[in-house]
């Protein structure tokens, strides 16, 4: 079997799977930025997150309301088109402080967010132009 | 006329607004409605065994053979039509879950499979092309959508009761058991508590409460 050995083939060989896990590994914090494009927001979190964005979007939203598993991926686009704005997502139930605090009475409910204070929100599974005119109008 | 339980593997609300599936919108506004959950792994058979069992069924492999019908389809005494928990799918029609067949050729066999067995018995069936055709070419969604609703738009005007769902969301990737963990729940029955999900074994129950009352 020691004949068969070949060192530049093994030094090839462990260059090439390094590549591949660099590649992977490369894929993987690819696919966590996009996730996290939308910070999942709770109590602990919230108030700094809306502090420490000029103009913060915020989705308040529940596992159960299916017009906001409609409206989520509209919230994600936004987020990547607009990479100055802060987006972030709250779920009503896990975080009912949060939604009374900002008299969220129902569900999805976009509230905009500028220098930490709520200036308007949008309420219902909207198109994309709803959300973006009021972004486009904070940031002038 | 009997109940129906369709489901539409891999449908998804996220992909309402994108599509825009005009029968499948007007069914969200007016039918009672809700948010599947299920989270991974979320293997065809696995899920739909969920639905057939009445509890939760956990695995990531189609089963070899189904030798005892599941209790649902015997408790109801339902026509089963394309499930996947076996592959090819179980029940009439049998096809191979895999991306040779087009949306368009088992959405209509499928349709007219469920309309000739529903005068008389109640009917457990299964659109798969979504799953099986989105992991392999995301680019087709909106396309495969269209001809999903224009076959809902066609099937269930003649219905008059049934429950719609996905057991899980769209394909994220190629691997089987990769999907969203929100479905789709749109019928004609409500729910008892509608301000929760809805899980894979309650769709079950309520097709089984239901095929007792027609």
């Amino acid at each position: 079997m020691s004949s068969d050995y070949d060192p530049e083939l093994e030094e090839l060989l462990k260059k090439k799977i390094k590549q591949i896990m660099n590649t992977s590994k490369g894929m993987q914090e690819n696919q966590k930025t996009q996730e996290e494009l939308v910070a999942h927001l709770d109590s602990n979190t919230f108030d700094n997150f809306i502090k420490s964005h000029k103009v913060a979007v915020i989705d308040f939203w529940a596992e159960w309301c299916a017009p906001c598993i409609m409206l989520a991926p509209i919230i994600e686009e936004l987020a990547k088109d607009y990479p100055q704005v802060g987006f972030g997502k709250v779920n009503s139930d896990e975080n009912q402080d949060i939604a009374a605090r900002y008299g969220v009475m129902s569900l999805p409910t976009v509230i905009f967010f500028k220098n930490g204070e709520p200036v308007d929100e949008v309420i219902g599974a909207v198109p994309r132009e709803e959300i973006e005119i009021r972004i486009k109008e904070l940031l002038k | 006329m009997k109940p129906l339980l369709l489901g539409v593997d891999g449908l998804s609300y996220s992909s309402f607004m994108k599509c825009n599936p005009r029968f499948l919108l007007t069914l969200f506004s007016s039918a009672f409605r809700g948010v599947v959950v299920n989270r991974k792994p979320q293997h065809p058979a696995s899920s739909w065994m969920s639905v057939l069992e009445m509890r939760d069924i956990s695995g990531n492999s189609f089963y070899i053979k189904v030798e005892e019908k599941p209790t649902l389809i015997k408790e109801t005494n339902a026509v089963a039509i394309n499930l996947p928990i076996t592959n090819p799918t179980y029940g009439e029609l049998g096809f191979p879950y895999d991306s040779n067949l087009t949306a368009k050729d088992e959405i209509d066999k499928v349709i007219e499979a469920i309309l000739d067995s529903l005068e008389e018995q109640p009917v457990i069936a299964d659109i798969t092309a979504i799953d099986r055709l989105v992991r392999v070419n995301l680019q087709a969604k909106c396309e495969i959508y269209k001809e999903v609703d224009d076959g809902l738009r066609k099937l269930l005007r003649k219905v008059d009761d049934f429950i719609l769902f996905s057991p899980y969301g769209e394909p994220k990737s190629d691997k089987m058991c990769d999907h969203e963990d929100y479905g789709v729940y749109l019928s004609t029955v409500p729910r008892p508590n509608e301000h929760d999900t809805v899980k894979l074994p309650e769709i079950g129950l309520l097709f089984k409460r239901l095929a007792s009352q027609s």
